[in-house]
């Protein structure tokens, strides 16, 4: 076997714990044996086509399934009652104000504080990072505005000004003080706050990051924890934090009722009206969010296709030989490009973290996050649509397009950012003075500026932190500056000095590798045999990476897709990465 | 006929002066003490240099993060502060280029200290490009020179070379200008000076002797540099609005940049010549030479380019609207109602509004009325700077990537500290050379108003030559 020594099966675990009288934990293969065992017992006798069981299990093991006669089964009948059992759900009182515990994706239950990648990968919902926020609720009021509800009214009215509110949070006597955020779909008579933070045990960058809230967990008469309390009180506005929030901007136009209207409007662009408050993403037609319901399904794409007809029509309209581009070079050789489906990505930020590891992309902490200092290549937009109380979310990983027409380029002054014959728009750090000028005409904004050392790359020791560190660290040299932390870095991928722009690469290393293990092997480049990271993390398939002109890679078939759209295409910047339209399958009746 | 004309028209010089007593007047105060209010003045501007200098060095130090410009907002104070004191550096060239092609004679009153003002704000202006990269001792790849790195060549497509090469261009030619123009004066300081004085404006006045072919020579690279700088006021700030017009950014990319900035940098130009004028005659005594007269002139200037921004304002809402493109809606929308709403409102009231009281003639004349709008000009300019740059970039085409900016204190100090860099330099300049172009003004003083006869006539215009006979030894200065 290749089990190492004191290690065994998952599964094996599972039985010894549970106790299973069936399982031998001194047999040689323990588990193997008990579902061999299992499957003599209950599943030979239920077939009549093998006379051993070796030879139905030989054929079992074969198709990968074992199709049943029909009528083999037994009924089922339900003989529990509904009312009892829901009469047993405990929940507090009508009319308090509720809390419900949760883990996030990305530190559990606190189990993965202490990793700085996942501290700063931001919550899928809230955006936030670095900290657990009391989410509280948010409504139109049927006016101009969006405001909190109920007693959080006027609470973190700043949010989009960089500025949270404090209040003191109190649930079972115990009282705490919590930063606020607001929380589209939040009920108004709830709260919610994520479990796993505000550590005191734990490596440097784990430890009093945001709030412990376990000791507001009960224990019911069962023995079994309660994931939510009632809420004693919630102070007033104590004071304001610099809470750290990569988005705060987040809808396509969700709607509601408004004073007025007939029925449910755009409430987004209603409110867009009000001095100072333009708040969410208003005048929601932009070409970024492509989504629709599998009733509309038909009607949409020729709509989409039309819409998509006249953005090209406009931008053929063009002083510059596109064309003639196209044909003497991209479509020469390998194009990489990358292709999103919207319908498989759950937000689940995998790609993020794999892209942090795989390109050196430095952790800048809270406080820097806070700033939007924030280095991520490769970041994952949420956008909310539909009913302002009941909103639908869709995500959108969004990472340099590699625009065949790349704004970027042209206004280099010192051409540290350029375009290759691949198609990969290419970043030379050694060249990159860093005026930005590249970021700010970025439509995607997706270009990434090293604002400080935050890798300590450089050679003066004063660089390795700001005025304050970035990461907090136990040692005695910062955070990145430690050896046993630098191991983490990728020797195939530079790591940036302060003061130069950077940005997704389309995992150019691995481009290279795969050119030159297909070059070794005297054989053309195979689709597949290159895999940025961002796809090999990716849980769903939702990312594929691939040469465009190869005609039987993945990405070609997939760009082929009548669903197919580019993020802002009327603005003419032919970026290399495409997405598949968001198709939900509802009831509509349900969603009025 | 001409002398018909002569007789209305009113002197460009008050109070009845004569060669002498320009010369008393304009080089007396290099050669006096500096008096109190020059050295709390000089202090004072020095420590804000000093200040910005310690901010400057603090960004080298750590950083440009210690700067709260972000992944959205990529330039905020630092271009915001470089566009403004450019457009300010705009005034003196145009004063004195454009106006002596124009023959506006009235403006050697006041372009000297003007052409001073534009040397100086081009070098405050400057200081941001320089500074603002992450890397700044690696500027000098900027410059298209043959190295040994392939050789790699600049990127000419890129709006910032175009910059740097206009601004380079246009602060030599406005140097070149002003020095031109002071060597006739620097010599004058020369022939009253003693000892090292003497060895020194010797050498800065060039053997400068004043004879008839030093002038001709004078006049004729005046005309030249004159010749040559004209397309330049245009073509700076021209070249500075591409900063923005070329990108792809809604509120950025608009064809009516290139007119708008030129007639924005002339209008904060001259508001800023105001300021400075208005402060500088009273602490000089040189209301004869700087006169209602030229803050009216002025002032109708700023009134015209004023409003022509203010048009530019509307204009660009329009287009928006009419456009019916949702990217650049959104952008006015934001612009007008969104976070920034009040530099949106500072910048209208300042620019367009405040200047529509010069539609009164008493208004105009009045140094009060013109010292506090060239101070809201100044302001509603900056605003206008920042409502394009940051605001502009705050909210784009993707809602997630939005955030917000307010500056740091780092980036706040470095601004005070070209406040300092450039009263620091006016002070210093207006201690060692005169600051009303003396050699000019002479050569105005009998062509116009000398036969005037209306209000304060001279009393006896037959004296005339025993003045001029008085003053020839000190100026060189022959009629």
């Amino acid at each position: 076997m290749l089990n190492q020594s004191d290690t065994r099966q998952a599964e094996e675990s599972l039985l010894r714990w549970s106790g299973s009288q069936n399982f031998n934990p001194n047999a040689e293969q323990p588990y193997y044996e008990y579902l061999n065992a299992n499957w003599q017992s209950s599943m030979f006798s239920r077939q009549s086509n093998f006379a051993t069981f070796q030879a139905f299990w030989d054929s079992v093991l074969h198709d990968g399934v074992f199709e049943m006669p029909v009528g083999a089964f037994p009924e089922f009948g339900w003989g529990g009652d509904v009312n009892a059992a829901a009469a047993k759900i405990t929940k507090p009182g009508t009319g308090e104000l509720e809390i419900a515990f949760f883990e996030t994706v990305n530190v559990g239950g606190g189990q993965y504080a202490d990793n700085p990648w996942l501290q700063e990968m931001p919550d899928p919902i809230t955006r936030c990072v670095w900290g657990n926020y009391l989410q509280i609720p948010i409504a139109f009021d049927g006016n101009r505005r969006f405001d909190g509800v109920g007693k959080f009214k006027g609470l973190n009215s700043k949010e989009a000004y960089k500025e949270a509110d404090k209040v003191e949070l109190t649930i079972g006597g115990n009282k705490q003080v919590v930063t606020c955020v607001r929380q589209f779909g939040q009920k108004t008579d709830a709260v919610s706050m994520a479990l796993g933070y505000g550590r005191k045990v734990s490596g440097a960058a784990g430890r009093n990051i945001g709030v412990n809230v376990y000791p507001w967990l009960s224990i019911d008469a069962n023995g079994n924890t309660q994931y939510f309390a009632a809420v004693d009180n919630v102070s007033e506005k104590v004071g304001s934090d610099e809470y750290a929030s990569v988005q705060y901007h987040h809808t396509m136009g969700v709607t509601g009722k408004a004073e007025g209207y007939e029925g449910k409007v755009n409430v987004d662009e209603i409110a867009l009206m009000t001095l100072g408050k333009g708040f969410q993403g208003s005048l929601v037609e932009r070409s970024i969010i492509n989504r629709t319901n599998l009733s509309d399904l038909g009607g949409y794409v020729k709509e989409m296709n039309e819409k998509r007809g006249e953005f090209e029509e406009l931008n053929q309209k063009t002083l510059y030989p596109y064309d003639q581009y196209v044909a003497e070079k991209y479509s020469q050789g390998h194009h990489w490009g990358l292709h999103i489906d919207l319908n498989s990505c759950t937000g689940c930020g995998a790609c993020q973290v794999a892209c942090i590891a795989e390109n050196n992309v430095p952790v800048v902490g809270k406080f820097e996050v806070y700033r939007h200092h924030e280095m991520t290549w490769l970041r994952i937009d949420r956008y909310f649509y539909g009913d302002y109380e009941n909103p639908n979310v869709v995500y959108q990983p969004m990472m340099c397009q590699h625009c065949d027409n790349a704004p970027c380029e042209n206004v280099c002054p010192v051409s540290a950012t350029n375009h290759s014959s691949e198609g990969l728009n290419q970043m030379a750090y050694n060249r990159c003075i860093g005026t930005r000028y590249c970021a700010n005409n970025c439509p995607y904004k997706v270009r990434r500026f090293n604002w400080m050392d935050y890798t300590t790359a450089d050679l003066f020791p004063v660089n390795e932190h700001g005025p304050e560190p970035f990461v907090p660290y136990d040692g005695e040299v910062p955070f990145y500056a430690d050896n046993l932390t630098r191991m983490v870095l990728n020797p195939d991928v530079t790591v940036r000095v302060r003061g130069v722009m950077e940005k997704c690469s389309f995992c150019v290393q691995r481009i290279q590798e795969g050119k030159l293990t297909a070059k070794q092997e005297g054989r053309a480049l195979r689709d597949g045999d290159v895999k940025s990271a961002c796809q090999t993390a990716c849980p769903t398939g939702a990312i594929v990476f691939g040469d465009t002109n190869d005609e039987n890679s993945e990405i070609a078939k997939r760009y082929k897709n009548k669903l197919n759209y580019i993020v802002l295409e009327e603005v003419n910047t032919r970026p290399s990465v495409q997405y598949t339209t968001r198709v939900t399958n509802r009831d509509e009746a349900l969603l009025s | 006929m001409s002398a018909a004309v002569s007789r209305i028209r009113e002197p460009l010089i008050f109070g009845n002066k004569n060669y002498h007593q320009i010369t008393e007047d304009l080089i007396g105060p290099t050669e006096k003490a500096p008096n109190r209010m020059w050295i709390i003045a000089f202090t004072l501007s020095v420590m804000t240099l000093g200040y910005g200098i310690f901010a400057l060095c603090w960004t080298f130090y750590f950083g440009i993060g210690t700067w709260n410009a972000n992944r959205t907002i990529g330039w905020a104070y630092d271009i915001t502060n470089f566009v403004w004191w450019i457009g300010i550096g705009h005034a003196g060239t145009l004063i004195s280029a454009i106006l002596l092609l124009f023959r506006q004679r009235w403006r050697t009153g006041v372009n000297r200290a003007a052409e001073a003002m534009t040397i100086f704000a081009v070098m405050c202006a400057g200081l941001f490009p320089a500074t603002h990269t992450g890397r700044p001792w690696f500027d000098f790849f900027m410059f298209p020179y043959p190295n040994t790195r392939g050789p790699l060549w600049v990127n000419f497509n890129s709006p910032l070379l175009w910059d740097l090469f206009a601004i380079s261009t246009y602060f030599t030619v406005s140097l070149l200008f002003w020095y031109t123009g002071l060597v006739p004066d620097l010599a004058s300081v020369r022939d009253r000076a003693k000892g090292v004085r003497k060895k020194l404006y010797a050498f800065f006045s060039m053997g400068w002797t004043g004879k008839a072919k030093h002038w001709q020579r004078h006049e004729y690279l005046s005309l030249i540099l004159a010749g040559i700088s004209t397309p330049l006021v245009l073509s700076v700030h021209t070249i500075v609005s591409f900063d923005f017009a070329t990108s792809v950014i809604p509120g950025w990319h608009t064809t009516i940049f290139p007119p708008y900035f030129v007639a924005g940098a002339i209008f904060s130009g001259f508001a800023m010549v105001q300021t400075l004028m208005i402060i500088t005659r009273k602490c000089f005594g040189l209301e004869g030479y700087i006169t209602t007269n030229h803050i009216e002139s002025m002032n109708k200037v700023i009134l015209v380019t004023g409003t022509m921004v203010g048009s530019a304002y509307l204009i660009e809402l329009f287009v928006a609207w009419y456009s019916g493109y949702i990217y650049e809606q959104f952008a006015f929308y934001n612009r007008v109602l969104g976070p920034y709403y009040w530099a949106y409102i500072g910048m209208m009231a300042c620019n367009l509004l405040s200047p529509q009281v010069y539609w009164s003639k008493k208004i105009r004349r009045s140094v009060w009325w013109t010292f506090f709008i060239s101070i809201f000009v100044n302001i509603g300019m900056w605003f206008e700077r920042f409502v394009i740059i940051a605001t502009t970039l705050a909210r784009d085409y993707l809602p997630s990537s939005w955030s917000y900016y307010w500056p740091s204190w780092v980036e706040i100090a470095i601004y005070l500290g070209t406040f300092g860099l450039f009263f620091t330099l006016y002070l210093v300049f207006a201690r060692v050379a005169p600051v009303v172009a003396a050699a000019e003004v002479k050569a105005i003083l009998k062509q116009y108003g000398d036969q005037y006869l209306g209000p304060d006539a001279k009393p006896q215009p037959h004296h005339h030559h025993s003045d001029e006979t008085e003053d020839v030894e000190s100026d060189g200065h022959h009629h």
